[in-house]
């Protein structure tokens, strides 16, 4: 069997007699991307800072790569590269954004400044930063503060990353290309990932494995499929309150009905692919960055056509989708869902779908549902009643 | 072991103070709460001596520290130069208004240059020069400190695999040492001149003789005696004001804003007295 890239065994931590970590044990493959979820204020980000060593351990060992790890204090040559995205950033205010990346090469390496300079900037470029390298923190979005504070995480070529929830504060679309980046990099780059995120679900796009923390343990340890077969209560209340409390302050009833349906639905269909979901009305046809809108007769027809070859059901949502497929450029709906399909059939790419499907069930069907803007496109919603025997 | 790491939490369970708000606060009796006051000190006080020993040897590797001492002494002299000459000024019109009254019963006016100087160089001038940079650079120093604890800038730096204390304090203990004379002399320098301005264009004793005073008195034991003391109140009050700053966290009683005014109040209180103690010690050692 071999050495886990991270491992955690029985750390425990402690702030006076208030005990914050109470032997929690985990392990992380080289190259995964592990996400710790939990109610806030339960230790998850002690963890992580335990792991990079800010704070020790009062029992317990870290190992990376099966040695004890000294995280970031360590000067060793040998010691893995860490790295760790706070959840508010940490940007120097008074270093502009050039500075702020550029820090841990001019404290740490004896590169040279304008070698320093061209690595910097060749990040802004791929993180879509162009204009900002003179720029403070204050100046910037809060978006673009995210990035240049990944750029940092990232200069240094880390082999462990720990993100403290990367997309507090963030809106929806920032928080998925948040999510997009640290997927893209993680292929670029391949370092292991730690998160900890309340994004639920979508965190768990991402993510090879799952981790629950509660009252200072791992509850909960899986891939993140396997959140669907979980019996514990907690667990359970902890994954769809969110959905819940969301629906009742909307007062959207139609979500709560919608979650309570989903095992009659899954029992009929194994794969739902949803399009065109978005909130916001767009106009079949418009373009949003990569992505083609379509209509939902559209989408519907290419779902059809499916269907009626292997008796299965496909959504598409574009935006969720989009993230999803990990910057393949979704120029058809119907081409998507037939690869999607392809990779059912063989099998090969069959994880990934999965995945993608637990995130996209309940949640993002009410999700679809809810918006009166698609609901009142009465034909379209007679076709995905007539076809998928949905509730209206 | 981390004793400047570990949060506050340590710090009230040190004093006994209960860790829940529903846990019931102990009764503790006059003498059981003054010795656990004097633990808590002395247990201050060996916090602060690790910090800055750990402070000092942080700067063993640290990197383009000739950078960060220029920008340190840029802050802290450069910036308090105007106030030190304000009040260099003030004080040295002062002393010269009111000393030259009071040797004037005497008969004695003519010795007010060398009263200007005796009591600025080794008395005053160390001394209000301190505590002007505490109030500004010092109170400063602890803020931006604390605030880069509570943004969790000190533990981005320590996760870039850099020492905390060598970056943000090492560096402005040393430009103290720098600092704190260069200030001292100026004031001495403005002090001398505003008793000029006082006891010679105001009251009208003869210039040359407030000169010759100013000469006669300017010994160098005089002078090197008030540099000795700016150079131990300089690295004395920035340590301090560090120190509270960088631990804001586990120091205050607050979080957030709160407890980044609380530390700098702090700082600026106990570097205030620190002074005003070292200063009696040292004299009293000096002659």
């Amino acid at each position: 069997m071999s050495t886990p890239f991270l491992e955690i065994r029985g750390v425990k931590k402690s702030f006076g007699s208030h005990l914050v970590l109470d032997g929690i044990d985990l392990q992380a493959e080289r190259g995964s991307i592990t996400t710790i979820m939990g109610k806030s204020g339960i230790g998850k980000s002690v963890l992580l800072k335990c792991i990079a060593g800010i704070y020790q351990a009062d029992e317990g060992e870290i190992l990376i790569e099966g040695k004890r790890s000294a995280g970031a204090r360590s000067r060793s040559p040998d010691t893995p590269r860490l790295s760790y995205l706070f959840q508010g950033n940490a940007l120097f205010d008074s270093m502009t954004a050039m500075d702020n990346v550029a820090l841990p090469l001019v404290e740490t390496t004896k590169t040279k400044p304008r070698a320093i300079r061209e690595k910097v900037l060749a990040l802004f470029e791929q993180l879509d930063l162009g204009d900002v390298a003179d720029k403070y923190p204050n100046q910037m979005s809060g978006g673009m503060q995210k990035r240049v504070a990944l750029a940092r995480a990232l200069i240094t070529q880390p082999q462990l990353i720990l993100f403290d929830e990367p997309t507090t504060g963030l809106d929806p679309q920032r928080k998925n290309s948040v999510f997009t980046m640290i997927a893209d990099f993680r292929r670029k780059f391949d370092f292991t990932a730690i998160i900890v995120s309340h994004d639920i679900p979508e965190v768990l796009f991402i993510s090879d494995r799952a981790e629950w923390m509660d009252r200072g343990q791992i509850r909960f340890v899986g891939a993140p499929t396997d959140l669907e077969q979980v019996r514990d209560p907690v667990l359970l209340d902890f994954v769809n309150h969110r959905n819940e409390l969301l629906s009742e302050l909307a007062g959207q009833k139609g979500r709560t009905a919608l979650f309570a349906d989903w095992p009659e639905l899954r029992r009929s269909y194994d794969f739902f692919v949803v399009a065109n979901c978005t909130t916001e009305r767009r106009r079949p046809g418009s373009e949003l960055g990569l992505r083609r809108f379509v209509s939902y007769r559209e989408a519907v027809a290419a779902v059809v056509g499916i269907e009626r070859k292997h008796s299965q059901v496909y959504f598409l949502d574009e935006r969720h989708f989009g993230f999803a497929i990990g910057g393949v450029e979704a120029g058809s709906v119907q081409a998507e869902a037939e690869r999607l399909l392809q990779a059912v059939s063989d099998g090969s790419n069959l994880k990934n779908i999965t995945r993608y499907h637990w995130g996209t069930h309940a949640y993002r069907l009410a999700e679809v549902l809810n918006p009166a803007a698609l609901w009142a496109l009465e034909e379209n919603a007679e076709v995905v009643a007539n076809t998928h025997h949905l509730p209206k | 072991m981390e004793p400047l790491e570990t949060p506050r939490v340590s710090r009230k369970v040190l004093g006994g103070a209960p860790e829940e708000a529903s846990e019931a606060p102990e009764r503790l009796t006059f003498v059981e709460s003054l010795g656990r006051s004097c633990i808590l000190a002395v247990s201050d006080l060996g916090d602060f001596s690790f910090f800055v020993v750990k402070a000092l040897a942080a700067l063993v590797g640290l990197r383009s520290w000739i950078s960060k001492l220029v920008r340190a002494i840029f802050e802290m002299g450069v910036r308090c130069i105007p106030i030190i000459i304000t009040v260099g000024c003030f004080t040295g019109l002062i002393i010269g208004l009111q000393g030259y009254r009071t040797l004037a019963r005497f008969g004695s006016e003519s010795a007010l240059g060398s009263m200007v100087v005796r009591s600025l160089v080794n008395g005053l001038a160390p001394v209000l020069a301190a505590l002007m940079v505490v109030g500004q650079a010092g109170s400063a120093l602890a803020a931006e400190l604390g605030i880069q604890r509570n943004s969790e800038q000190i533990d981005a730096i320590e996760t870039m695999g850099v020492n905390p204390l060598g970056y943000f304090v090492a560096p402005r203990l040393i430009a103290a040492l720098v600092v704190f004379p260069v200030h001292t002399a100026v004031f001495d320098i403005v002090g001398i001149v505003g008793g000029y301005l006082s006891g010679v264009l105001l009251l009208g004793q003869q210039s040359g003789v407030y000169w010759q005073n100013v000469h006669d008195a300017l010994e160098p034991s005089n002078v090197g005696g008030g540099l000795e003391k700016s150079l131990i109140f300089g690295f004395v009050v920035t340590a301090i004001c560090a120190f509270e700053g960088y631990n804001t966290h586990r120091r205050s009683s607050e979080t957030g804003a709160r407890g980044v005014s609380q530390s700098t109040t702090r700082a600026v209180v106990y570097s205030s007295i620190a002074v005003l103690a070292l200063d009696y010690l040292i004299t009293s050692v000096q002659h």
